[in-house]
């Protein structure tokens, strides 16, 4: 594999895109790159991409930006052959191209650096990076020497100080990124998508890769950088496209003519006209939840809050931020490792769900109905009655299904839950209605402390206005809210006083008086 | 490879090692007929027929599946060798390209099913199990066939010293396994879809194709296995395979095997499974209840997977927690 | 309820329509099918494999499996054959001089019921060994099972050296033989006491419920509040507890305690235990299961084995047509589970 393209030409200038240093065939009939027009793509219950677009042009570095479920990772997956879209056409120099797979999206040059963890364990780091074609010698046998020798190349570029023969599980996971972006830069793609590369770098490494990543583009490369990070954006990057809903926020502006706060405006856009919430009449009571300088197993640190009855304290952050993951140790699944958590101003300690759940009475709403939130192959009626069976058993441990129903009928009611039936198997409700069986089966049960996980993800905008309502219904009923959103609006909306998580730590408090504007502006000082 | 004394002692592999000299030193010490001539031969025998099964085992495991039908194979392709044998005179070297072939087939069948149905091997193996034996039963009426060649009955008993001659197809199996699994490209896509299935896919690898090679290869071995413990035992007997189940997988798993696929170790099963029989032929020796082995395979099991997963809770509470692992809010298929 | 229609009629009625068109068939072609004695022959045979079948439907119903169903079975029978067989070996029987029996051993010579109740315990215990080693370890059952197998098993056989409990006392060999209206033994009662048992067990009680929702979905049962370790470890017990009855019925249907009950003698445990559940609509992935589905499982496996022994078909075709069945069982509940998440799938959109 020719190693010396990567090695920048002396004389070549940055930004400029000369074609003697193009493989032929790049560019050759004038049409970019890369165009994605008319992206569409739903989900049950959302539309997570709604006529998107995108075009690269050869040697351009392009950021691809937007709030969290604002549908980059969507196009991103629509590009490598992980969706297939219900409408639009992707075309690759002007010809319309198909990926029903990754393996064809591969085919076509484009090298994709997925979100996810995605080495294989036990493998040398050598080995993960030329997976996709080990190179072969004698026999047909697999050559490790050449694999660890190419594989060099591709680590020293990266400035990455491991032994290609050591073993994934042994390195960081700082290491581990820096070996991803190395496989997907390794498959000398025309198209490198790089999604949140730099998530766990250090300000160094992150400065090797942009400098990696500048050659790539004077070579001709198209590179299209997703990142939560706008100053490295604005360092990196040559133009920007900004997600929002679906669609994109604004045409492609080059990255000299746009600055953060025009940025951060595309992002965020403006609140989505909603009826006025009521006044809530009454007032907030006394502290029934705090914890103080807590630590957790999952990464929190030194996390001080507190939650009063009949109030919703909003929990915003970034996607890994660790809001899920306080949630959870709040609740005994994850550990708490220091501090205090006080529970009506008692010292508490929550080993496991049951204990929070039938001591303390909290709740915890996941943000993943799916898996953890609902049993999706029982029925409505057991899955609110779930947490409460012991106490519908009569003397000797019979559930009465009369009973049952009866007890579970209000909750159905007061939530609006709409389903043909009590037995109606919960897979087959919309999520909107799930989201309501996943918090009926919690006012079941009488908490007075409730830990929403974005409530409205995937859900459509009447019934998340609906759940809104809900949410605010239940303050005003006196339980107190501990709220997570992504959703800016939404947390805007709702909350008493928003503080904004990052990397395991509280960094703010806003007090937030329901102006989307400003509030929106502070939250997003405290983020980047 | 370069070899360092540091990587060898902390290789899971060389604990087993140990395990294994001091055992043997300890029963040559106790005991005078540990080291005679014929029970080293026994146990060399026992150790290469053992491995073959674990091998089989090995392969489907590395996938994250499991054959319960090793034995059944192992069984039929006995017995069919035996009946070509006697009833029907078929020459040797016809005779054991058909065996083998009859192997691959029935790995084949499981592979294809597991793949096509996407029901767990487990399942299907579990019946395809009791397709095959029923054949077996079928072709001897539950009888074992006696009438195998004179050549193969010799093969049987062929040995220099202490060197049993068919331990030379073990060797064989062992060195084709190690090419396969570290050489080879399909060989190496079958771990990275153990390890990661969704990794691998996205590497494009064939993860259907490699899951049937992976069954198709463990037949092969279950028949070879079949044919010579035939040919130990001089006869077909289709209860060959019976037991195979527990032993193989003792062996895989105190040999560093993991059950979630993905990690193979060709030499930690070969000490595996000679601690096995060092335990066997101990037994044997001082003309303990053979029932003892069962028991001793069973607790072994448990042994070896509890102290696995005990050794990587400690080492995954080293590590940091992945970023990369934490939940995502982007919606999902659902 | 569902609206009824033709698959989910199917669904309940199916199996039964099948059990019933075999009986139809055997009735007409195997000789003797129909006669008093057959049906009570097929009644304890048929009863003893579906208490095997719900002994597996359980574990399966919390997407766990047990491989230990025919050792414990065989510990078990052989436990309770201990506790009654006689505390000395009497000679009656035997010619007067002949020595005396080799292969049967002397036990504790305790009440009968008594020693049934001890015995279902002690399977109980057994499983709690299966469900606490899952647990602490956090390994599939698959594996714990595997090595509880050769444990359990291996030990019995050391202890009993492999001889069986034969005298046994008159009260249970009457039990065993007991016939009502001339047709049914008493073994069909208990089986069906199970089903109704479980039925309920499973529908109505809080442990019951929380089984099948831990089954289903772990972490949402997790994050529900349920303790999903002590059921995992609870359900075990059942499973054990219920293999160790089919122990018992066994040693009932045959007049001895043998060590090769569940593992040997009857053909092995394992493979119809699976094939009941499965065919009785049981997922292999936890959180469905059908008590009365395995019941019907368990009568079609039990039909069909006697009719093709009246129609001189050896044994091992049984065997291979159970496996067969097994296969075509979980086929077709794939394609059906398929369809339904295909058609919800496209009603979400």
């Amino acid at each position: 594999m020719d190693q010396e393209r990567m090695v920048p030409e002396a004389q070549d200038q940055a930004g400029s895109t000369t074609t003697a240093t193009l493989p032929p065939g790049r560019e050759a009939n004038g049409r970019p790159l890369l165009e994605m027009q008319g992206i569409r793509k739903a989900f049950p219950g959302v539309q997570a991409l709604d006529g998107a677009e995108l075009t690269l042009k050869a040697g351009e570095i392009l950021a691809l930006v937007g709030e969290n479920g604002a549908g980059k990772s969507t196009l991103i997956k629509v590009l490598t052959g992980l969706y297939q879209p219900e409408a639009g056409e992707i075309l690759i120099e002007g010809m319309e191209v198909r990926f029903p797979t990754p393996r064809d999206a591969m085919k076509h040059g484009i090298a994709h650096m997925p979100q996810e963890r995605n080495l294989i364990p036990y493998f040398s780091v050598g080995e993960n990076i030329m997976l996709e074609s080990l190179p072969r010698g004698r026999f047909g046998l697999v050559d490790y020497d050449r694999i660890h020798r190419e594989a060099r190349g591709w680590l020293d570029m990266l400035e990455v100080q491991v032994e290609s023969r050591a073993s994934v599980d042994d390195l960081s996971i700082a290491q581990r990124q820096l070996v991803e972006i190395a496989r997907a830069i390794s498959r000398e793609g025309r198209i490198l998508v790089l999604d949140e590369p730099t998530a766990s770098l250090t300000p160094h490494e992150t400065e090797t890769l942009f400098g990696v990543l500048r050659r790539l583009r004077d070579q001709g490369v198209g590179i299209i950088f997703v990142s939560h990070k706008l100053e490295e954006v604005f360092a990196l990057c040559d133009n920007i496209v900004v997600l929002r809903d679906g669609k994109n926020a604004g045409n492609k502006t080059a990255i000299a003519e746009i600055d953060r706060d025009g940025v951060v405006t595309r992002m965020v856009g403006r609140a989505p006209v909603t009826q006025e919430l009521p006044e809530r009449t009454e007032g907030r009571g006394g502290p029934i939840l705090e914890l103080q300088h807590v630590n957790t197993s999952s990464g929190g640190r030194d996390i001080s809050l507190t939650l009063h009855q009949g109030e919703i304290v909003g929990l915003y952050g970034l996607v890994g931020a660790g809001r899920t993951e306080l949630a959870r140790a709040i609740i005994g699944i994850d550990k708490v490792t220091g501090g205090q958590v006080l529970v009506k101003g008692k010292k508490a300690t929550i080993r496991s769900v049951k204990s929070a759940l039938a001591r303390h009475r909290i709740g915890y709403v996941s943000e993943n109905r799916k898996e953890e939130g609902l049993i999706q192959m029982l029925p409505l009626v057991s899955n609110v009655s779930i947490t409460i069976w012991r106490k519908l058993q009569n003397l000797v441990g019979w559930i009465s299904s009369r009973l049952e129903r009866k007890t579970v009928q209000p909750f159905v009611e007061r939530l609006e839950i709409k389903a043909p039936s009590l037995n109606t198997v919960v897979a087959s409700l919309s999520g909107g209605n799930q989201q309501k069986v996943s918090l009926a089966k919690w006012l079941a049960a009488g908490v007075d402390v409730l830990i929403i996980d974005e409530p409205t993800v995937g859900i459509d905008v009447r019934t998340k206005a609906n759940l809104h309502e809900l949410i605010w219904e239940l303050v005003q009923r006196g339980l107190g809210i501990l709220l997570i959103s992504s959703d800016m609006p939404e947390i805007v909306r709702l909350a008493d006083r928003i503080l904004v998580m990052r990397r395991g730590e509280i960094k703010g408090e806003i007090a937030n008086d329901h102006d989307y504007e400003k509030t929106s502006e502070l939250i997003m000082g405290f983020i980047h | 490879m370069r070899l360092n004394l540091r990587s060898v002692v902390r290789a899971e592999a060389f604990v087993l090692f140990i395990v294994v000299l001091l055992g043997a030193t300890a029963l040559s010490l106790v005991s005078s007929q540990f080291l005679q001539t014929f029970n080293i031969y026994v146990l060399l025998y026992n150790v290469a027929l053992s491995t073959l099964v674990a091998f089989g085992q090995m392969v489907v495991v590395a996938t994250g599946g499991m054959n319960i039908s090793l034995g059944a194979i192992g069984g039929l392709s006995a017995v069919v060798a035996a009946m070509l044998m006697e009833w029907h005179g078929w020459p040797l070297w016809l005779i054991i390209p058909v065996v083998l072939l009859g192997g691959t087939l029935m790995g084949f069948i499981n592979g294809f099913l597991t793949v096509k149905t996407g029901i767990s091997a487990f399942v299907i193996t579990l019946a395809m199990a009791s397709a095959y034996t029923g054949a077996s039963m079928a072709i001897t009426n539950a009888n074992p066939i006696y009438g195998i060649y004179e050549s193969v009955r010799s093969l049987g008993q062929a040995r220099i010293g202490v060197f049993p001659w068919p331990a030379v197809a073990t060797m064989v199996v062992m060195a084709g396994l190690a090419t396969w699994f570290h050489r080879m490209t399909s060989g190496r896509q079958v771990l990275a879809l153990g390890g990661n299935r969704t990794a691998a896919e996205l590497t494009g690898v064939p993860i259907g194709r490699r899951v049937i090679q992976a069954h198709v290869i463990s037949g092969l071995i279950a028949s070879i296995a079949g044919f010579l413990t035939m040919a130990r035992v001089q006869a077909g007997a289709p209860t060959i395979g019976n037991a195979w189940l527990l032993p193989g997988f003792a062996a895989i798993v105190i040999g560093g095997v993991l059950l979630e696929g993905g990690k193979i170790t060709i030499v930690g099963v070969l000490l595996g499974v000679a601690i096995l029989e060092l335990i066997a032929n101990a037994l044997a020796i001082s003309h303990t209840d053979p029932f003892f082995v069962t028991l001793l395979q069973g607790a072994l099991v448990l042994v070896a997977v509890i102290l696995g997963q005990a050794r990587r809770r400690m080492m995954a509470k080293g590590r940091v927690r992945p970023l990369g692992a934490l939940p995502s809010t982007e919606p999902r298929a659902e | 309820m569902r609206r009824p229609n033709f698959i989910t009629i199917w669904d309940r009625a199916g199996l039964a329509v099948v059990v019933l068109s075999s009986w139809a068939v055997f009735a007409i072609f195997a000789e003797g099918f129909t006669s008093k004695f057959n049906v009570f022959s097929v009644g304890r045979l048929v009863s003893i494999l579906i208490v095997v079948g719900l002994a597996q439907t359980v574990v399966m119903g919390i997407g766990d499996i047990n491989l230990s169903v025919g050792a414990v079975g065989g510990v078990v029978a052989m436990f309770f054959g201990w506790l009654v067989a006689p505390t000395q070996l009497g000679t009656a029987g035997l010619a007067s001089g002949a020595p005396q029996d080799v292969t049967a051993l002397p036990g504790l010579g305790i009440n009968w019921q008594f020693a049934f109740i001890l015995a279902l315990l002690f399977g109980a215990a057994l499983g709690f060994i299966n469900g606490w080693l899952i647990v602490r370890s956090g390994l599939h059952g698959f594996i714990v099972t595997l090595g509880t197998m050769g444990v359990f098993s291996g030990s019995m056989y050391i202890i009993t050296k492999v001889k069986a409990f034969r005298n046994l006392p008159e009260g249970f060999l009457g039990f065993g033989k007991m016939k009502f209206f001339d047709l049914l033994s008493p073994l069909v009662f208990i089986m069906l006491g199970v089903v109704v048992f479980l039925f309920f067990f499973l529908r109505s009680t809080t442990p019951g419920r929380q089984m099948l929702a831990s089954g289903a979905n772990r972490r949402a049962a997790l994050a529900s509040g349920i303790n999903v370790n002590r059921i995992v470890i609870s359900t075990h017990m059942l499973s054990a507890a219920l293999a160790g009855l089919a122990g018992i019925m066994l040693a009932a249907r045959i007049g001895s305690a043998i060590p090769t009950i569940g593992t040997g003698g009857g053909g092995d445990w394992l493979l119809p235990s699976f094939a009941a559940s499965a065919i009785g609509g049981t997922l292999f992935t936890g959180g469905s299961v059908n008590v009365v589905g395995t019941m019907f499982g368990g009568l079609l496996l039990g039909t069909v084995e006697n009719g093709l022994n009246l129609l001189r078909v050896p044994g091992f075709w049984v065997q291979m047509i159970t496996g067969l069945v097994l296969l075509l069982a979980v086929i077709l509940d794939r394609i059906r589970v398929v369809a339904v998440e295909r058609s919800r799938m496209g009603a979400a959109q």
